[in-house]
Order: C-alpha cells, then structure tokens, then sequence
C-alpha cells in the first residue's frame, strides 16, 4: 500500500530494446515526493526513451514502473489522472487556438471548475493575449510556455518535463524555473526534468541522473556530483602575444577558449601551480587571472564528453 | 468508460473543423459534386430515348446511401491522421484517455460527418431532382444502420493499417474505402457482375443493402433475411476491425507511439 512517505516513482530494471539494439539497459532509479530530478546525457543516450516508458507511450521490453505504488501497465488510467507531461518537441495542435486546447484537455483529465482553472494556468504563466490566437500563429517560446501551463492543467503530483525552457527567451527561462521551485515548495510536486542547460539542472534540481548508452552512469546531487571532478577554469586577460598560448595549448591539447583578451583554460585543479609555472617559463604574461570552480557541465564534459587527458608533469 | 474523456476528444475535433476549410468541404463539397453529376446525367436518362420510369430515383437513391459507406473510412481514418499530422497524438494519450474511449470519439465524430455528408446529399437531391430517399422511414434507418457498420468496419481496418505502418500509408483513407465500390452492386443488381465478382458480393454485406434499396423502389418490399444476415456479417467483420486496430495499437507501443509521427 502506497504511503506518502514511499518514492512517488519507482524504475526497476527498466529496459528497452529494439531489435537487437539496447536503447535503455537496466536502468534504476526513484523519485521522492517534491523532488526535482534532472535526467541528463548526450543526445542518443536513451532519456526520451525513458521519458516516453514513463509516459506509457512506448512499452518496455523488460522491467518495472511504479507509480505511488501502482503499476504504470496495469493502472495507467489512474496515474495518469496526477502526472502530465511538457515538451518543447511535441506541439499541441496547431490549428486550435491555445483556449480550445486547454479546454478540451481540460474535459480528458475531467478538471472541476474547468474555466476557473484555465483562468488560473492563463495567470500563471502570462498567457493572456495568446488564450484566443492559434497556436500556429505563437511563437516558439509562446508555444513552450502553453505547452508547459497546459502540463499543470490538472493539479499533477509527478511532471515530465523535456527540455521545458529550450527556445525560451531568458526571462522567461528565469521566471518558469522559480515557477516550478514555487510548485515544488508549496505542492510538493515531483519533476523529472531533461535539459541541456547544465546551469538550469544545477539550480532546480535535487539530484541529477547522468545517462550514457542507456546505462545510468551516475545518480547524486549536482553538489556530489561536481566534487567527484578535479579540473578548474583559469581564465587570463591577455593584452599582448597570445599566440604563445595558443601555440602552447594547441600542442599540448590543452582545451584554450577565447573570448576577445580573455582566455579560459581548463586543467586539472592539483596542476594549476604546474600549469602557472610553464607559463613563467615560457614568459607568458598576463594582467588579471581569475579561477573557477567546476560545474555540472564540466563533469558532463568529463564523464560523457570527450577532455583533454594529457597531465601537467607529461607536458613538464 | 468515462464519457467526459470520448467529449473531451470529439471536442477537439469539432475545433479543428471550425477553423478548418478543408474537413468542411470534405464533408460537403464531395457529396455535392456526386449529387450534381450523377442526378444531371440520371435525368438526361430519364428523357428521350433512355426514358425510364425511376432511373432517376434508383441512382440517386443509391448514391446518397453510398456516401454513408463511402465518408465513414475516410472520415475515421482522418480523425487519427488528424492527430498525427498535428503531432497531438502523444498529447492525448499521455492523459488518463483509454484505447476505448479514443475509439469511441473516433466513431462519434466521422458517424456525425458522415451523417451531415448524408443529410447534405438528401437535401440536395431533394431540392434539385425531386427525389426524396426518405419516405421509408423505418427501412431508411435500417439501411443506414447497416451501411454505418460497413463504413466503420472498413475505416478501422485502415485506421489498423495507419497505425501499424504509419504516414507512409495515409493514402489508404482516401483509397482503400473504394475498394468494396464495385463488389457492393450500388447502381447495377448483383447478377450482372461476372461469376467472380459475384462470389465476392457475397461476402460484401453492402450488396445486400443495395439490392434491397431496389427492391424496395421496385416492389415496396425488402428481404429481412438478407439485411439479417447482413447485419450478422457486418458484426462479425467490425468485431475482427476492432481487434486488428487494437492490436495495431498495443504494436506501435512496442515501436513508441512517436514513431507514428515520424
């Protein structure tokens, strides 16, 4: 029996295969009650999959899905009834202006006091002016954040959100994010959320799950997660004779990007006084020098991209 | 069942159709045209040396039920593709919508079209050839009533077809529908199509509508074994059209309901 202190989500073993190739490969993981979970990897890594088992819309080949203790494949209706999904793939018809869209997705879910609650998602997400355009004539970042308000249509306890603010302007990106914190707070509402902003999953998201070939490669707080990598970013400002930095990282392989005078190295942390030292030696000047710590983004890079392996003492 | 989610899909295609031209003229431009060149050339039979008593009558009579058989595929088939060339299907079954209740919106909303596509020709027929097909009320219904399970039986076949092997096969709503056309003895009697064609007419349980239409024009009468019988086959053959398009759904699950739209 289902409690509210269980995981809202449980995925055990969950696998999907298409003929002879593994798109997910045993996967699991949980998800609590108000938690936000970012579920990340490279494009191919199977999240969509995932999201789309989750959904019920693609049948697993093997493993299990449980929602507040209800078997996704024997009880579908009834989860559904407290789970929604937003996507900025998938477009709501076109044709229909964004008010008969919310009103006939309104009537599936059987919303009580159906216009009151349009009114109140129109609010929320500042959609007045578009309630009786079509959706054909919106915008991208218009149609994500109808997408996205017609996901909270009905009071859900568990949201699926694909890339929820791709293609918004950053505003608005700001304003659904503490949006869903908000939600998160006040309803305990759990999110499962993919995107490809790393600074997004490392601001709303209690735990991140790092997919790879559809095999779960790391799951933990972004916090965790980040301390687990040793690299920094130096960045020096550079008035004159960069070359002999570029040259320098070029040969040695040495990720160097620039941004006007400004050059952003990464290296490993415990290589930085090696790494400061060749640059004396090879009287490589600069004015200003700031360091940064690593972020999500980095160990996504590190541990699903590709990074430069070669070491200081090697280049030494 | 929950009747507030078969609404909530009708719904949605009752608003699609108000802001689009194309599903209205489906509905009422096809019908319009058939009535018009089928009713002009049936009197131009009716004069001069063609002349016959009910040509007139017989043809257009026919054709007006054959719109039934003939809008239902079409407009069941359309209310997925519908969904699929807006990309909505995914929308609407992520929500608690059960496979029945997607269905049963299906057949409400192409039986409503089919039906206005009907009533349209009726109308037309009547105000422009004086041929008025419902005087029989009661057989009327009889003959709608069994060429709608003919029409749903072939539009769930193709809606089968459209969701076991996705858009590539769309042109099926347009033509598969017509294939029982000529099997289905809609202006001729069965006995003139060759042996063969005769040994399918058997099986095609519009014929036995058709035949009885004329009869009934001719001798006011109608075999209720037959349109038994019919009635029978059809249920029989409907019962194995549900079957193959939910087991076309439970298919695409396996693929993801995305790769339909692909």
């Amino acid at each position: 029996m289902y409690n509210e202190y269980m995981d809202v989500l449980e995925v055990t073993n969950l696998t999907k295969q298409f003929n002879n190739f593994t798109a997910v490969d045993h996967i699991n993981f949980s998800l609590k009650s108000g938690e936000i979970l970012g579920f990340l990897g490279p494009n191919g890594a199977g999240k969509t999959t995932t999201i789309q088992m989750l959904l019920g819309i693609l049948t697993p080949t093997f493993g299990n899905i449980v929602y507040f203790g209800k078997n996704l494949q024997n009880f579908k209706k009834e989860i559904m009834e407290d789970v929604n999904f937003s996507s900025t793939y998938i477009e709501l018809p076109l044709i229909l202006t964004v008010e008969e869209n919310f009103n006939f997705i309104a009537y599936l879910y059987n919303i009580p006091n159906r216009k009151q609650r349009i009114k109140k998602i129109v609010e929320l997400f500042k959609l007045e002016e578009l309630l009786k355009k079509q959706m054909s004539a919106l915008s991208a970042g218009q149609k994500t954040r109808v997408s996205l308000a017609k996901s909270f249509i009905n009071f859900p306890k568990i949201l699926l959100l694909d890339e929820p603010t791709a293609s918004l302007d950053p505003e608005t990106a700001k304003y659904i994010r503490e949006f869903l914190l908000e939600e998160q707070k006040n309803f305990q509402v759990s999110i499962i959320l993919t995107s490809h902003n790393m600074s997004e999953v490392e601001e709303v998201c209690d735990r991140a799950i790092f997919i790879n070939n559809g095999k779960i490669i790391a799951n933990d707080t972004p916090e965790n997660l980040i301390k687990t990598i040793n690299i920094c970013h130096v960045t020096l400002l550079i008035k004159e004779d960069a070359k002999k930095l570029i040259s320098f990282c070029t040969k040695e392989k040495i990720s160097c990007m620039q941004d006007g005078k400004y050059y952003t190295i990464t290296i490993k942390e415990n290589e930085l006084v090696s790494f400061l030292s060749i640059l004396h030696k090879k009287n490589i000047s600069f004015v200003e020098i700031s360091i940064e710590k690593p972020t999500l983004e980095d160990y996504f890079l590190q541990n699903v991209g590709s990074m430069q392996k070669k070491t200081m003492e090697e280049i030494l | 069942m929950k009747w507030h989610r078969v609404y909530a899909i009708v719904l949605r295609h009752v608003y699609s159709l108000r802001h689009n031209f194309d599903r209205i003229a489906d509905v009422f431009y096809w019908p319009a045209i058939d009535i018009f060149v089928w009713g002009l050339m049936s009197s131009y039979l009716n004069s001069g040396p063609w002349k016959s008593t009910n040509i007139l009558v017989l043809i257009v009579s026919s054709l007006i039920f054959w719109i039934i058989a003939w809008r239902l595929p079409y407009e069941t088939a359309i209310t997925l593709l519908d969904d699929l060339w807006a990309r909505n299907l995914v929308n609407i079954f992520v929500t608690p919508l059960q496979f029945s209740e997607w269905l049963s919106a299906t057949t409400i909303v192409s039986g409503i079209k089919a039906f206005a596509s009907f009533l349209w020709a009726v109308l037309l027929a009547l105000l422009f050839f004086r041929v008025n097909v419902m005087t029989n009320g009661l057989y009327v219904a009889l003959f709608i009533f069994l060429l709608y399970l003919t029409g749903w039986t072939i539009g769930f076949l193709i809606t089968a077809l459209i969701m076991r092997f996705g858009l590539k096969v769309q042109a099926f709503a347009w033509t598969l529908g017509a294939i029982i056309m000529p099997f289905s003895a809609i202006y001729y009697p069965v006995n003139i199509l060759p042996t063969w064609a005769q040994q399918i007419a058997l099986f095609v349980p519009s014929s036995y509508v058709f035949e009885n239409i004329r009869q009934l024009q001719k001798f006011g009468t109608v075999s209720l074994n037959q349109l038994l019988f019919c009635f029978l086959m059809n249920s029989f053959y409907i019962i194995i059209a549900v079957v193959l398009l939910h087991k076309s759904y439970i298919r695409v699950l396996k693929k993801g309901l995305t790769t339909l739209q692909a």
